[in-house]
């Protein structure tokens, strides 16, 4: 049997010790798998020299499971590009609308009738209620009570989930939402001014018994270095009991700025947070459309669309899509940067990128090694 | 604690390689008497198709799975079918295909490679792999499964009481044969995997009774908790208590098994002062059964 290391593997700097001591560790991260293990200096030349036959037998298998072992004669771009189109069309198909309070009912209407068409494979709509600016609860609920009458076939099941900006609405509004049965809600806390509000407020929530089915998320927006200051509330939410607690960083798919990121990874480091730092492998890659695609009633959903966001300004729709054979044929022509990435399996690759090819990439993918350490709770900079 | 022993509980097709911690060592240890280091990477390599076949049909991602397989066979036919090598990476590929089969409810050709895992299972223990009695349990536990799902279940019960008997007592059972010293043979792993697996079937079985009477509100499905229960009452009474939860389980059979002999006054005493005294294991599975039991006596406990 012919083993080979994988090519998707991101290897960090000694993470104690001396660089050239055989005993030093590393940790080699596995963007196929999106996950890393620590190993010795020792191990790692045995990796490159391909001596895997000196690989103790619970390591070598742990090296199988994180895929950083694999097959000699694996094609991995055709396998990862080949298993991801496999899988992402037995996947339910799930739509996000965006849309802001006054064009609600209008963009719902239209994701019903485009998804109508496609009944057989429609799952799950989830709604998810996403703004600039701050919004008001009741009309958004309202609108869902609306939305539930006989524009929506019957056999379509929805289930609402709604992102909000904390605002003061909140504290005295109710949640019903008639035929509409609300299984999720999203709060996004962006000004870290109102922690302490908005623990009282979720502890409120949790404790209403017409609130039991309701499944409470709140990330947590970090925009800059501001965490120290307020760490005694967002600690306090993230102990509270039923709920569940994201932070993360402002900078996400639109481009960020790394070394404003870098500064809130030195401050969570000394702060017990659970910072959101790596996303789960993807399965399907985003691909901006323009906005003339959407306007008029003749678009024609197909198959090969897994979700649209459909925040409708002038910034234009982005939208993941499945694999099809446009993409399937343009990644294994290595025509695109992504084909060549080692990220590619995490972030599921972003075709039609710009030249400046980074700053079209997740943001994840900056200060990546940081992250895996911060994760792994190795300490963040080694002289 | 608890946490710990939900882990470490049996699943389908327990995946060899990295479900669990016990077993792997416990594997890698019993193979490295009798393959050289190449025959074992082998296996490692090809096992970990099927196993991630078994984690996709788990997803629904059949046509995924299906690709996993394939590629795990083109490797697998190159190694020699009657080998050592050969007959383990059948025992996990007939226990991972089945699952496949199982799910795509195929159930005859399901049914035929748990028949054709048993008889692998059994050829590899006595080839001194005696640990792999762990994976017949396992594959009978599934064959029950399917059982279930075909609705007879009367042969579910059957499936389960006798692989029940033989892991309380180490007696042979209609469904276990070639079980000797399977106790004795027990080290620190088997006994805690023999526990959880206990605890497993137990609590499983009794839920899905329990579903089936409140489904249908039949004297059929309560029949079958009670013939269920009756012939796990001689099990109990040969049960070898080897550890802590074996203990605690047989302490709770003994107050569920009152009312099956429906001594109701002494039961509902003995399951109140069981439920109010903050004792639990296996998570709280076996309370909440306790508290079902209770509910059919005399409605809800209010505590």
């Amino acid at each position: 049997m012919e083993f080979k290391t994988s090519q998707y593997i991101l290897i960090s700097d000694p993470l104690s010790g001396q660089a050239d001591d055989l005993t030093s560790k590393r940790m080699i991260f596995s963007t196929r798998k999106g996950m890393g293990v620590t190993v010795s200096n020792y191990l790692l030349q045995l990796l490159e020299s391909r001596q895997f036959e000196l690989i103790p037998d619970a390591m070598f298998n742990i090296l199988l499971f994180h895929e950083i072992i694999i097959a000699a004669d694996e094609d991995e771009l055709t396998e990862i590009v080949m298993g991801k189109r496999m899988i992402v069309k037995s996947d339910e198909i799930t739509v996000g609308v965006g849309f802001r309070e006054k064009s609600f009912s209008e963009k719902l209407d239209k994701a019903t009738s485009l998804f109508d068409k496609m009944r057989s494979d429609l799952k799950l709509i989830k709604l998810e209620v996403n703004v600039e600016s701050f919004l008001q609860i009741n009309p958004i609920v309202n609108a869902l009570n609306e939305a539930a009458g006989s524009n929506i076939a019957a056999n379509v099941e929805i289930q609402a989930s709604v992102i909000c900006l904390f605002s003061a609405d909140i504290y005295d509004s109710d949640l019903k939402t008639g035929r509409i049965k609300l299984t999720e809600f999203h709060l996004l806390v962006t000004d870290l001014q109102r922690s302490q509000a908005v623990c009282e407020w979720a502890s409120a929530f949790v404790a209403r018994p017409e609130n039991s089915g309701v499944k409470l998320h709140i990330d947590i927006i970090f925009k800059g270095n501001d965490i120290a200051d307020h760490h005694a509330h967002l600690l306090m939410i993230n102990a509270l009991q039923g709920i569940e607690v994201k932070f993360c960083y402002a900078g996400n798919d639109e481009g960020l700025n790394a070394s404003d990121e870098k500064n809130i990874l030195r401050s969570l480091s000394s702060i017990a947070l659970p910072y959101d730092l790596i996303p789960p492998v993807s399965r399907t890659f985003y691909s901006p459309i323009p906005a003339s695609k959407f306007v008029g009633d003749d678009y024609q959903m197909d198959k090969t669309m897994a979700s649209i966001n459909m925040v409708g300004d002038e910034k234009g729709y982005f939208m993941k899509r499945y694999y099809d054979d446009e993409i399937v044929s343009e990644l294994l022509r290595r025509d695109t940067a992504c084909s060549n990435c080692v990220y590619m399996p995490l972030c599921g690759g972003r075709l039609n990128k710009s030249q400046e090819h980074a700053l079209d990439c997740p943001g994840f993918i900056s200060n990546f090694i940081e992250k895996a350490r911060l994760k792994y709770k190795i300490p963040l900079e080694i002289s | 604690m608890t946490h710990a022993i939900q882990q470490k509980k049996i699943k389908w097709s327990s995946t060899q390689l990295t479900e669990s911690n016990d077993y792997v060592r416990v594997f890698i240890k019993a193979i490295s008497e009798y393959l050289t280091l190449p025959e074992r990477q082998e296996i490692y390599f090809i096992s970990k198709f099927f196993v991630d076949a078994t984690v996709e049909i788990k997803r629904g991602h059949f046509e995924y799975a299906q690709h996993l397989f394939q590629r795990g066979e083109k490797y697998m036919e190159k190694v020699d079918v009657a080998s050592l090598s050969g007959k383990l990476l059948r025992n996990v590929y007939t226990r991972s295909k089945s699952l496949y089969y199982y799910r795509s409810d195929q159930y005859q050709k399901a049914i035929s490679l748990v028949d054709e895992a048993l008889t692998i299972n059994i050829d590899l223990e006595k080839s001194g792999l005696r640990f792999l009695i762990f994976d017949r349990f396992s594959q009978l536990h599934n064959l029950s499964r399917i059982y279930f799902s075909l609705h007879q279940t009367d042969k579910g019960v059957d499936v389960i009481n006798s692989i029940a008997t033989t892991l309380m007592t180490g007696q042979s059972s209609e469904y276990m044969t070639d079980v000797e010293g399977f106790l004795d043979n027990l080290n620190v792993d088997g006994k805690t995997m023999r526990s959880s697996f206990l605890c497993l079937i137990i609590t499983e079985t009794l839920n899905n009774l329990f579903k089936l009477s409140v489904d249908e509100t039949s004297d059929g499905a309560a029949l079958f908790t009670s013939t269920f229960y009756a012939q796990l009452t001689d099990a109990v009474k040969g049960f070898h208590v080897l550890t802590d939860i074996d203990r605690q389980l047989q302490e709770w059979l003994q107050i569920i098994e009152l009312y099956h002999r429906r001594e109701f006054d002494l039961f509902q005493e003995k399951s109140i002062a069981y439920l109010t005294s903050g004792r639990a294991f296996y998570g709280k599975q076996p309370n909440s059964i306790m508290a079902g039991y209770l509910m059919k006596l005399t409605g809800p406990l209010t505590v």
